[in-house]
């Protein structure tokens, strides 16, 4: 099922990020992994530590288990779902 | 040859002899496989992440045990370790390291064969980084570890071995290599390695050849002198990552008078570099020593 909200919020950080280039939302759409986007495995790295970050999560927390996630569009939303959720969970 | 050991005690007669025969031995269990690849997964967070980065070349993927925390404690195993001592001897050093990521669809690396490890500079004589300073009364002086951290089975461009190819000079590592490579088979890293053959007539893929299949988590130890190479990746989607840990004894001169490495058609200072004394003495003191980490992480001695 496409997770409509988690694309345009993932299009929204990634064209934030000074360290990547820009993507459109209908690229994205269209991409299942990381690579048709030009995003290198040491890239989406950087993208998710900037994602925890932004949500006040630190990156000590950065899950080695999130990296086998990583390569694919629908993975890296699922980590930016976890690390809301963990900012959710904080006190 | 492969081993079922899982014991520190360092090699049996028959591995010894092995890697006396054929110039490399293993593979050796050291992680389970699910463990290998979670322990890869934080050190590329941490090499991500780090703030004190040996150099800033990203084409030149050397030395990240020297900033990233998991990959120091991972060149000082204690099982590793073990196993240098028998065939080098009580004193060793760790000297660099090396990241081999191979991507689906990459080529295979061709043959080659090196000891002083000089560097490929293009149609420039190349200036070793390794100067031994003294004959070994061991069976070696330099030895790599090759530790598999997914699965490195011939489908994904595991490591081969032609055995026996330590004891013989094939190529003339001292000489400038011109030409950038035409066949995938002769890939290295971009150059023709074959243009270093010393014989022309000498076939290396008409020689007996060892595939060493690994699975994610075992390492291999070799004489960089053995001549090796890599079969392609041919998965559609599965890369396969090799970190090589490189060890010599202290009576091996490190990068002497070398202070800036150009490769890959990038160039970083060497300001940063120092040895990991990992197990015995260095009675010899050519070599600057790291006892911790970038970040201050002390380097744990094995023996």
């Amino acid at each position: 099922m496409v997770d409509a909200e988690g694309i345009q919020e993932l299009c929204r950080f990634i064209n934030a990020q000074d360290h990547l280039a820009n993507v459109r939302l209908e690229d994205l759409e269209g991409a299942s992994r990381r690579e048709q986007l030009g995003i290198t495995s040491l890239g989406v790295i950087m993208l998710v530590a900037n994602y925890m970050e932004a949500h006040g999560v630190s990156h000590a927390g950065f899950n080695p288990d999130w990296v086998n996630k990583l390569d694919s569009i629908e993975g890296i939303i699922s980590v930016f779902r976890d690390i809301r959720r963990d900012n959710a969970a904080t006190p | 040859m492969p081993s079922t050991t899982h014991d520190e005690d360092g090699l049996t007669e028959a591995q010894l002899q092995f890697f006396a025969d054929n110039g490399f031995v293993g593979p050796f269990p050291l992680y389970a496989p699910e463990a290998a690849v979670e322990r890869w997964n934080r050190a590329k967070i941490e090499m991500v992440l780090s703030k004190n980065k040996p150099h800033h070349s990203t084409v030149i993927n050397y030395d990240r045990h020297l900033d990233c925390n998991t990959l120091s404690e991972h060149v000082t195993r204690r099982e590793i370790v073990a196993k240098l001592r028998a065939l080098m001897g009580a004193d060793i050093l760790c000297w660099k390291t090396n990241i081999f990521p191979k991507y689906p669809g990459d080529a295979g690396t061709g043959w080659h064969q090196v000891e002083t490890f000089a560097a490929a500079q293009h149609a420039r004589t190349p200036v070793p980084a390794l100067a031994y300073t003294e004959a070994s009364r061991h069976l070696a002086a330099e030895l790599t570890v090759w530790t598999a951290f997914t699965p490195a089975r011939r489908e994904h461009g595991c490591l081969s071995f032609l055995p026996g190819t330590h004891k013989q000079w094939y190529y003339d590592e001292s000489r400038p290599m011109t030409t950038t490579v035409e066949t995938k088979r002769n890939d290295f890293f971009g150059y023709d390695y074959s243009e270093l053959k010393i014989d022309d007539d000498w076939d290396p893929d008409r020689q007996a050849c060892f595939h060493m299949e690994m699975e994610a988590g075992q390492f291999v130890i070799f004489s960089s002198k053995c001549v090796h190479g890599s079969l392609p990746n041919t998965t559609p989607d599965q890369t396969r990552l090799g970190f090589a840990s490189r060890y010599v004894a202290p009576s091996v001169k490190v990068y002497d008078g070398v202070t800036r490495l150009s490769e890959f058609g990038d160039e970083i200072s060497l300001d940063y570099h120092g040895c990991v004394l990992v197990a015995g003495e260095d009675h010899y003191r050519h070599n600057r020593l790291h006892q911790q980490n970038l970040n201050g992480y002390p380097f744990p001695k094995a023996f």
